[in-house]
């Protein structure tokens, strides 16, 4: 295995955690960023994933980072809050959206300290009504990434995703067909699947079990974005339409990311600090 | 008109919906930072509240009555 380095995202929860085996095969050293913020202080920090990877995989190093994102997302939520109010209302609120790319932005920033080239993010196609998680978004990642000369890779991405065993996702979302609709049983490998063959998982599908809340940290609470997006904008808009809305609002927020990494005077908001 | 997403909620529904969400999404864009994640962190307790009620109810009946879960 070539001596090489790569930044996955980590949350400890089952599809970043195979994309880490996945890593695995690839880099000899990964460094496993968690992200880690006021809303989800409380939640558990996936030390013990990163003692079964290490175990499963002995001749690699997986190094775990925990990093505070709270400032840069204070600051992506609330710089011009004012002047963003009054042209993009309500789409202000899609603050998951606004948590992921600060992880994004701490990630670009760790790689260049670390002189890391590769990013390697477990991101499937589940819940695409996040922003995070939708096709225009993942696109900016890339290029904001190869702005730095970064490669942004999402190894999972295409893999098949199980069915919803979270009832409140199934009433809320999969029933309202976002899309892409969830054909039933998934055909070929999902990442459950995967680690379980590795003997990384109990069962093929954990998620939305006790087990996988008690093993990954948490991403930043959506039940006001589901609100948002569910109650609000798809019923007076459509969904299409939010989704342009969606892609309007990020462009000023990735380009406020742009000049959070340039500017020098903005270098507190990157200080490692440990939550 | 926008296509709705399918299973879109009948009329009715939809205006109550709409309604709650000017409310909720109203308060939320109003707040500061600790506020907004206290009052998010707050709504997510009430959403889930019923379905992690109704969790422990099932839990306890099937412990009651000798069942394996």
């Amino acid at each position: 295995m070539p001596n090489s380095a790569c930044a996955l995202l980590f949350s400890g929860g089952t599809d970043s955690t195979c994309a880490a085996a996945l890593a695995a095969e690839s880099f000899s050293e990964i460094h496993l960023l968690t992200f880690s913020e006021h809303a989800t202080r409380y939640s558990p920090v996936p030390t013990a994933r990163v003692r079964e990877l290490q175990a499963a995989f002995t001749k690699n190093r997986f190094q775990q980072v925990i990093l505070s994102n709270d400032r840069v997302l204070r600051y992506l939520c609330y710089h011009g809050y004012l002047r963003s109010v009054l042209q993009f209302g309500f789409y202000n609120l899609a603050t998951p959206g606004l948590s992921s790319l600060s992880w994004h932005l701490l990630t670009i920033h760790y790689c260049l300290q670390h002189r890391i080239k590769v990013v390697q993010d477990g991101l499937t196609r589940e819940l695409m009504h996040f922003p995070g998680h939708m096709d225009f978004f993942v696109a900016k990642l890339k290029c904001l990434y190869a702005e730095h000369d970064l490669r942004y890779e999402n190894p999972v991405r295409e893999w098949p995703t199980p069915y919803d065993q979270q009832f409140l996702d199934r009433l809320l979302v999969d029933y309202r067909g976002v899309p892409p609709a969830k054909p039933g049983s998934p055909t070929g490998t999902t990442t459950g699947d995967y680690l379980h063959k590795l003997g990384l998982s109990p069962a093929k599908n954990i998620k939305g079990t006790r087990l996988d809340h008690l093993t990954q940290h948490d991403c930043y609470p959506f039940v006001l974005y589901n609100i948002l997006c569910f109650w609000l904008m798809e019923n007076l808009f459509g969904f299409e339409s939010f989704e342009e809305g969606l892609k309007r609002f990020f462009e000023t927020k990735f380009q406020l990311a742009r000049v959070l990494l340039e500017k020098k005077r903005h270098s507190k908001l990157f200080e490692l600090v440990e939550p | 008109m926008q296509e709705r997403l399918p299973n879109s909620p009948p009329l009715p529904l939809r205006i109550l919906q709409i309604i709650g969400g000017f409310f909720f999404c109203g308060i939320a864009l109003v707040l500061p930072y600790r506020m907004r994640v206290f009052y998010f962190r707050g709504l997510a307790w009430l959403f889930h509240l019923p379905v992690e009620a109704f969790g422990k109810l099932a839990r306890f009946v099937l412990m009651r009555t000798g069942k394996n879960n």
